[in-house]
């Protein structure tokens, strides 16, 4: 058993469907039907094609990593927005909102896993001096086996974290909001 | 039935000291440093921000082991790693924009300019530090022969210190004897390996690990900043020096007097105006950051 846990451990490759945990999904929210039109995802990171390293083992990007991102962007539909994905439209009355993904680091200290995301919005909305910041998600869970559904898990919830911040934020620039 | 964790990297490491008898490989042969076709060169940095750290429990090893024990270790180290991952956060935000990456990239290019002997054939960037991933480095390298420059730069667990650090390995393509390609990443086989570190404290660092945090989250980081900019600078000597060891400097350096400092435990090379070296089989620099 000893010999077979110092076999090198081969990289998993991270699922491009974004999938909340259901422990760590946001409580519900009323629905606003508060538009979101996603003009523009991105990944500014360099080397995007790791994700991070846990007691030795890689995690890796999903291939399509386009539809990874828009797939996170989507969990902005379970905090009470309706999304989808068009180009920028001068007379909209949906949010226009541009997502770059800055970092995204999974990794072990000690016994315990953490991830880390920060991921940069800009969002307009005529009459609003519009948004532009940065969302943290942070997450640290003991690492029982590095396996593929806890490594998962973990960087789902990192986006999941960093989700609920912008959720909240961009409450304001809906129109019904005053925005 | 595959073990991750904690568990397996101990074990591992268990296995490997005894299998291996672990000579130390810190001392590069002078018949080493010339190779034909030069050296692809892989900057490696698995990290996006700084990192945090903790010192790890010991309630195990203290009572012999057992299950009971193991899980108040986990509980202990859980606890201990979302307090520091709490005290952290205000100093990631300050260095939002500093990019370390280009850091870590332009020091090995004035190292590599101080070691010109490397014969550097051309330079990579990676974040993937696992064996698979410098496994399969090593079978896209250009070259027959592999630096990789694995770097790291974190906050002390008391939160006193910004360090980095340099893990040098000088790799083959090639080997036999090697049964897995992963194999060819095995301490027998490398050429060299040894790892430089530089450790930046804070004047008068305080006992409690949030204020000394606060300190390094000011102003934008600015101490942050400056540390990790000097620390960086280190290694453009430090990863030089460390190569050109030879065993006659290894005698001397072990007798140095035992020191403490920075919170490491080495043999005191030498004492300058701005920091003291240490080896413990590698090579510390330890430096007060000044106001």
């Amino acid at each position: 058993m000893l010999l077979a846990a110092c076999v090198p451990a081969q990289p998993m490759t991270a699922s491009a469907a974004f999938v909340e945990p259901l422990a760590d999904r946001a409580p519900a929210q009323d629905a606003t039907a508060c538009g979101l039109r996603i003009v523009e995802v991105g990944d500014a990171r360099l080397a995007p094609e790791t994700l991070g390293v846990v007691s030795g083992r890689a995690i890796k990007a999903p291939p399509d990593r386009d539809a990874w991102l828009r797939s996170v962007a989507m969990g902005l539909g379970s905090r009470g927005y309706s999304v989808r994905f068009a180009a920028p439209a001068g007379d909209s009355r949906e949010v226009q909102v541009s997502i770059t993904l800055k970092s995204l680091w999974v990794y072990d200290l000690t016994s315990n896993k953490v991830a880390n995301v920060v991921i940069s919005v800009a969002a307009q909305q005529p009459g609003h001096p519009g948004l532009s910041r940065d969302y943290r998600g942070d997450i640290t869970r003991v690492n029982w086996s590095s396996s593929d559904d806890e490594l998962q898990k973990l960087t789902n919830a990192a986006f999941g974290l960093a989700l609920d911040k912008v959720g909240q934020d961009l409450r304001a620039l809906c129109p019904d909001q005053g925005g | 039935m595959k073990i991750g964790g904690v568990a397996a990297v101990l074990a591992c490491l268990a296995l490997a000291t005894g299998a291996t008898g672990a000579t130390p490989k810190y001392l590069l042969p002078r018949d080493a440093r010339v190779v034909e076709g030069g050296r692809f060169v892989d900057v490696i940095v698995p990290q996006q921000e700084i990192k945090s750290d903790i010192n790890p429990s010991n309630a195990a090893l203290a009572t012999g082991g057992g299950l009971i024990a193991a899980l108040i270790d986990a509980k202990i180290q859980a606890d201990r790693t979302k307090k520091a991952e709490l005290e952290i956060e205000p100093v990631r935000s300050a260095l939002a924009g500093f990019d370390a990456d280009k850091l870590a990239k332009e020091t090995t290019s004035v190292m590599l300019a101080n070691a010109p002997w490397l014969q550097v054939h051309s330079v990579g960037f990676g974040r993937d530090d696992s064996i698979v991933g410098l496994s399969g480095a090593l079978d896209a390298s250009p070259a027959e022969k592999v630096l990789f420059v694995l770097y790291r730069y974190d906050l002390s667990p008391d939160f006193a210190s910004v360090r980095v650090s340099a893990r040098l390995l000088l790799a083959s393509k090639t080997v036999s004897g090697a049964k897995a390609p992963t194999n060819r990443l095995d301490l027998k086989y490398l050429t060299y390996a040894q790892t430089v570190q530089s450790i930046v404290t804070l004047p008068s660092p305080a006992k409690d690990s949030t204020e000394n945090a606060s300190r390094w989250a000011a102003d934008n980081a600015a101490m942050t900043r400056k540390a990790l900019a000097i620390a960086f600078a280190d290694m453009t000597t430090l990863i030089p020096r460390a190569l050109d060891l030879s065993a006659d400097d290894v005698k001397v350096m072990s007798k140095g007097e035992r020191k403490v400092l920075g919170g490491h435990i080495g043999r005191l090379v030498e004492q300058g105006a701005t920091g003291s070296l240490l080896f413990s089989d590698d090579l510390t620099y330890v430096q007060t950051i000044a106001h």
